[in-house]
């Protein structure tokens, strides 16, 4: 009997093994990726041509070059890879770009190391590698102090020159989108070390969110002021549409700042931010607005609008109180819709809107953002082929926003993105752009050839698949989304940036963690009450100057004063 | 468990015999593997008197500062209070982590039945081997002032809620029994093999000069297992500021830094943004200094009390 019993399972066991490499065959062209190459080379040098007459720029080289990079990546383009590799062989040392820059250009391009990028990972790699004097030829630089500190060790050249000869115009306005912050903070002694790779810095800004069909059952109007907005949470808990007992007015959590940045920003104080203030920056986290939002979230507490728990939830956690209904106001970022989605999917009633911020007295809201990037390419000193960078980046533009090679193969929901050898750049402002790309799409009645780069995969994702309702709320045409309060921020210029470009020196890296921290802690204490208000926010001014944040202000303003007089020079 | 040993004479010397060569020829791979592994490593102790910026390279020019470092960490203005948690912690844990699994050892072995015996021994083993992600997480529900267990039951009792994990007056002790809770099994199961190699004779004997089972815990199994105790207290006094980074972190949050931020926890916190190595190595040198204290301590203090050497 055992006898049998083993055969069976061994038998058993030997066909589910034929069986999974079965199911590997599949309904992908095999070649596509060969195909989409051969497409990206036959076209690469005609289309620069063209468009800007600099075909020269991004010609092949007669005999190959070979250029060392590291790189990073996250578990989602693994386990995609996983899934390429059988469908036509890719991997990530021999990706779709790898292939297409030896195609295109006669560019090796080595992979020294590729790693996992959760746990700042990357980062320490990275670190490690140069500590043991292993530099690649060019490679992405994330912190902006690692930058600094290669520029000042003299490992790194100088790229003005490199950028002023060999990048395509098309680059350099890519790069320039942001009016050359991104550049700034790549300064060191009077020269420009790095080539910024960008991204949105609007994923930065804080949008409210509100229960659309909350406020239609209740017959509630968009909040102007703050206070408008607090009635509308008290009549939200009253209600308990959810079918919740303990229904929350707002959702908030214990890093405090992403669920109440537009909070903050609607009493004009902004506590992460370095901000100007009669010609000199100021930390926004000592301004005297913040009392008056501190007042306000304290009096949401003592009103039992907050879960009183929030000072041991993440934002994860915090956010399962969205999930069961029982809040109905959330300040966060737009992607928080794929969050909604889930909700919807088991609520199909459930919709959320998102508006203009309230204010303190009704007036538009302004906000601050932080350039916002995926790191710098820096280019080893003694390394002979610099341009290589230039052509690199145009293939990757070419490929991304050229229009003819197949934008959502190549960019495969954001994973394909991740595998150019820098790090897709987009502009500063790509999220609103590929929004008003989308709609020129709608405007022309669905006529999908004015779409462009993400647009054309943001346009799929609007039609096709599980998650239409969210990006039709982030990017759809309708008033209720966040694009839309961002394109009215824009074009009114209510958008400021962050005042402080420079790299910090030794004193604030060792002491503007732990201020940040008893800043989180200050604040913390103040909205549960167990301070007073003016009490606790004197302490707090009290502890940033003990701990040197007088002396951080005047170091920053130092900096600040410099780079102004070289702007007006 | 060594005596000391007895020598044929001071001055001739044992040979090696043919059985044992391969003995410490297996020896070898180990040592090697310390070596290259702990002891090598050791040079890299000096970036704890280093400014150490990675880009400068292992070797290069790195500013040498002295003992800067020490002053930065130490001049923090929570250090002090950082450095009581973590002892108050630490030394909690090591205690209840002697006191906890012996006495419930000891309850456990006057089970008759051994079925039941096992399975409570497998049960109260089996937190021991959850990470703090997971039992954290638990922990954290458990606990939770408006839907947790505790305090539903607590409320029906007559009592408030408690806010555990958010109040300070509560959270020290909070970190210390969750970590009572789960790891007194592991000691549990060490304590209850060092009972059951105890003569059973000395029992018998005992109960024939009419001792109870209290006078016979106190006289034959306390003595029988002190040299396992001795044993755990000294490997866990090496812990002493390890308040448990893993736990801490996973359950903390900024209003509770006052009681729970512990040495590991700030010194995470400042190295997150600016990869500081130096600091972080400084502090490194001083829990192993501290550690090394501690242990030589304790060594002395076995050999002189309870005639045990360990190494």
């Amino acid at each position: 009997m055992k006898k049998i019993l083993s055969l069976v399972l061994a038998v058993a066991l030997c066909l589910s093994l034929l069986t999974t490499s079965a199911f590997a065959v599949d309904e992908h062209e095999k070649d596509y990726l060969d195909k989409q190459v051969q497409l990206l080379a036959d076209n690469l040098q005609k289309f620069y041509e063209e468009k800007y007459g600099e075909g020269a720029l991004v010609a092949p080289y007669d005999e190959p070059v070979e250029v060392t990079i590291v790189n990073y990546y996250n578990s989602t383009l693994e386990t995609n890879m996983a899934t390429w590799n059988e469908w036509w062989g890719e991997t990530l040392e021999n990706n779709r770009y790898v292939q297409a820059a030896e195609k295109a250009l006669n560019i090796k391009i080595k992979y020294l190391w590729l790693k996992n990028d959760a746990d700042n990972g990357y980062v320490n790699q990275l670190r490690l590698a140069i500590a043991a004097g292993e530099i690649p030829d060019m490679f992405i630089v994330t912190n902006q102090n690692d930058l600094i500190q290669l520029a000042e060790s003299d490992l790194i050249m100088p790229i003005e020159d490199v950028v002023d000869q060999y990048f395509t115009t098309w680059d350099k306005e890519i790069q320039n989108s942001d009016g050359g912050m991104l550049y700034e903070m790549a300064m060191y002694d009077g020269k420009c070390y790095g080539i910024p790779r960008s991204v949105s810095d609007t994923d930065t800004f804080s949008y409210i969110w509100l229960r659309k069909d909350w406020m239609e059952a209740l017959n509630l109007e968009a909040p102007k002021t703050m206070d408008d907005l607090k009635n509308i949470m008290v009549k939200f808990q009253e209600a308990k549409l959810g079918g919740n007992d303990a229904t929350y007015g707002m959702l908030i959590d214990k890093s405090l700042y992403y669920a109440t940045r537009g909070l903050f920003a609607g009493y004009k104080a902004y506590p992460e931010f370095w901000v100007e203030e009669d010609g000199k920056l100021v930390w926004g986290g000592t301004q005297e607005n913040v009392k008056k939002a501190l007042t306000y979230l304290n009096g949401l507490y003592n009103d039992g609008l907050l879960d009183k728990e929030f000072i041991t939830q993440s934002n994860g956690d915090a956010q399962a109180l969205m999930y069961n209904s029982q809040v109905g106001v959330i300040y966060a970022g737009h992607w928080i819709a794929h969050n909604m989605q889930k909700l919807h999917d088991e609520d199909p009633n459930s919709d959320w809107m998102c508006v203009a911020l309230p204010s303190e007295d009704g007036s538009p809201v302004e906000q601050y953002l932080t350039p916002n990037k995926r790191g710098w390419i820096v280019i080893n000193k003694n390394y002979e082929h610099p341009e290589v960078a230039a052509k690199i980046s145009a293939l990757c533009t070419f490929v991304a926003q050229g229009g003819i090679c197949d934008g959502t193969w190549w960019f495969s929901n954001d994973q394909g993105q991740i595998l150019e050898p820098f790090q897709g750049s987009v502009s500063s402002w790509d999220n609103y752009n590929t929004y008003l790309n989308l709609l020129e799409c709608y405007k022309a009645g669905g006529d999908e050839s004015v779409l462009r780069a993400k647009a054309v995969t943001y346009w799929s994702n609007l039609h096709n698949g599980s998650s239409i309702w969210a990006w039709e709320h982030m990017f759809g045409d309708g008033p209720y989304t966040p694009m839309v309060v961002l394109g009215d921020a824009i074009d009114n210029g209510r958008i400021h940036y962050d005042g402080f470009l420079g790299a910090q020196n030794e004193f604030m890296q060792d002491r503007w963690t732990t201020i940040k921290d008893e800043q989180l802690t200050a604040f913390t204490k103040i909205i549960i009450g167990e301070v007073g208000v003016d009490e606790g926010f004197d302490n707090w001014l009290k502890t940033f100057d003990s701990m040197g944040g007088t002396q951080i202000t005047n170091d920053v303003n130092e900096w600040y004063a410099q780079s102004q007089a070289a702007k007006n020079n | 468990m060594t005596q000391k040993a007895v020598v044929n004479s001071p001055k001739k010397r044992r040979k090696i015999s043919g059985y044992e060569i391969p003995l410490h020829l297996m020896l070898i791979p180990g040592i090697l593997i310390i070596f290259i592994f702990h002891y090598v490593p050791l040079g890299g102790l000096i970036i704890a008197f280093q400014r150490f910026i990675p880009a400068k390279g292992l070797f290069g020019n790195q500013k040498w500062v002295g003992l800067q470092n020490f002053q930065y960490i130490f001049s923090m203005p929570n250090t002090m209070n950082v450095l009581r948690n973590t002892v108050t912690i630490a030394v909690a844990k090591i205690v209840l982590g002697l006191v906890i699994p012996i006495t419930v050892a000891l309850l456990l072995n006057e089970l008759q039945v051994s079925k039941v015996k096992r399975s409570i021994q497998t049960i109260i083993y089996f937190p021991h081997f959850l990470s703090w992600i997971i039992f954290g997480s638990i922990i954290m529900d458990l606990l939770s002032p408006q839907n947790g267990i505790v305090n539903k039951m607590l409320n029906l009792l007559g009592h408030e809620s408690i806010y555990f994990l958010g109040d300070n007056k509560y959270f020290q002790q909070t970190i210390i029994w969750t970590d009572v809770w789960k790891n007194f099994g592991y000691g549990t199961v060490v304590y209850m093999a060092s009972i059951t190699s105890i003569d059973p004779s000395l029992y018998e004997a005992a109960s024939i000069d009419g001792a109870n089972r209290w006078k016979q815990t106190w006289h034959i199994t306390l003595p029988g297992m002190r040299m396992i105790i001795v044993l755990m207290m000294v490997l866990s006094l090496g812990n002493v500021l390890n308040a448990g980074f893993d736990q801490v972190y996973n359950m903390y949050s900024p209003i509770v830094y006052e009681t729970g931020d512990i040495i590991d926890t700030m010194v995470y916190r400042l190295g997150l943004e600016n990869a500081k190595y130096g600091p972080a190595a400084a502090v490194s040198i001083f829990k192993s200094v501290v550690s090394m204290l501690f242990i030589s301590a304790s060594y002395y203090v076995a050999d002189r009390f309870f005639d045990y050497r360990l190494f």
